[in-house]
């Protein structure tokens, strides 16, 4: 009983006169949420849940936004990830963009952009490659840089897109099939 | 061709055959024969967001659009059965009367310019609305659609008047599409008559109409080019 006494840590500061700088806050009063704040973790940066951004956001590595931003959002040849508590009201730019959160906003990709079943995506999509689950909503255009679309895919493309159709049938529990064109 | 591509298509050969959700129609066939020959038409999907529909029109050289305006649809109170009931007159379809006698009409806008489209998707969308809300939905595919530009729909048959399900429906090649049937709360159908779709498109021709196994029409409009022509009655072109 009278370890704990001596143990305890008060829960308000002591009146007596430098009694304060000798106490040590327990763990429960280092409450620094494990999300707020840019978090770097060997090359992977987070932006949390709590954080809100406006303005311009640029860089060169890859980025997860849990959080909200504002404006608009260049990583030119990285990835982002909006996570699915991630809110974006930007003009998105990098190599490519996976989506589980809300964008409204145009989103330019080099490489490819993924929907989630979580995703909702309002604003035109400009993308080689696009990847949209079952579940995820979109309203806007769709732009594969078709020139000549129809003749464009390569082997490799092909492959990819019918590889992302047929994760959307086995996602539904449908039998698979391919888009024969 | 790669080991999983021969192991797909030897796949899908057999099962659609089997796949009882799978409809073989020919105006999707005509529909993309039609905009083979459109230079990049433009094209707008009213129905849920389905990705191997995108790619499938974007491999034919559309500029595809998406409104997942059927999410919008379901998210709406599923109204009284009176109001599904009420008939549908005259006055429901002229597109430029706007007021409209009856229930309250909560229809959003299709929210683009006028006549910007080629090509409309709305697949089974007016089995959700009444006679009134079909009209005004009727009105603003009319308005997105270009003079020439074709209307892809799907009418439920009269004796299905039971609860069901939303379905998403997935293009499986330019002539067969499969209905998926989604989690989500049941709706009661609404069944709209031949004349009745005359009516809705009434600046429009029938480009070809499919009677599906389970009564469901599968119906291919084209605008016309002179508005002032009125459309007769459709007639059933071939049973499927």
């Amino acid at each position: 009983m009278w370890n704990r006494r001596e143990n305890e840590t008060p829960s308000t500061p002591s009146r007596r006169e430098g009694r304060d700088e000798n106490i040590t806050p327990s763990r429960d009063f280092v409450a620094a949420p494990a999300r707020a704040g840019a978090i770097h973790n060997e090359g992977l940066v987070n932006i949390g849940q709590s954080i809100c951004i406006r303005g311009e956001l640029t860089g060169d590595e890859d980025l997860t936004i849990e959080g909200r931003v504002e404006g608009k959002i260049d990583l030119k040849d990285h990835n982002l990830t909006i996570g699915p508590k991630g809110r974006i009201q930007a003009e998105i730019r990098a190599k490519s963009v996976i989506v589980r959160g809300e964008v409204n906003g145009n989103v330019h990709a080099g490489e490819r952009v993924e929907l989630a079943e979580t995703g909702r995506v309002i604003g035109d999509i400009v993308s080689p490659r696009i990847i949209i689950a079952d579940g995820a909503r979109f309203k806007g255009s769709v732009d594969m840089s078709g020139k000549d679309v129809s003749s464009r895919a390569k082997q490799e493309d092909r492959t990819t897109t019918q590889a992302a159709v047929i994760t959307d049938s086995l996602e539904s529990g449908a039998p698979r099939a391919t888009a024969r064109s | 061709m790669t080991w999983w591509q021969k192991l797909v298509s030897s796949q899908s050969v057999s099962e659609q055959g089997q796949d009882e959700n799978v409809h073989y129609g020919r105006a999707l066939k005509e529909l993309t024969g039609r905009l083979k020959k459109v230079g990049h038409p433009r094209l707008l999907d009213l129905g849920l967001t389905c990705g191997a529909n995108i790619e499938f029109f974007i491999r034919l050289g559309c500029k595809v659009h998406v409104d997942d305006y059927a999410t919008s649809l379901m998210g709406r109170p599923q109204q009284i059965a009176a109001q599904a009931k009420s008939p549908v007159s005259e006055n429901s379809f002229s597109p430029r009367k706007k007021k409209t006698a009856g229930p309250l009409v909560n229809i959003p806008p299709v929210d683009y310019e006028e006549g910007i489209f080629q090509a409309v998707l709305c697949w089974d969308l007016f089995d959700y609305l009444s006679g009134p809300e079909a009209a005004v939905l009727a009105a603003e595919i009319n308005r997105v659609t270009s003079a020439g530009g074709y209307l892809l729909a799907l009418f439920g048959p009269a004796q299905n008047t039971s609860r069901r399900r939303p379905r998403r429906f997935r293009i499986l090649d330019d002539k067969s599409v499969r209905a998926e049937t989604l989690a989500g709360p049941d709706y009661i159908p609404h069944h709209l008559a031949n004349r009745d779709i005359a009516r809705l498109f009434a600046e429009y021709e029938m480009g070809h109409t499919v009677l599906l196994k389970d009564g469901t029409r599968e119906m291919l409009l084209r605008k016309r080019r002179r508005p002032e022509q009125r459309l007769r009655e459709p007639r059933m072109v071939s049973l499927v």
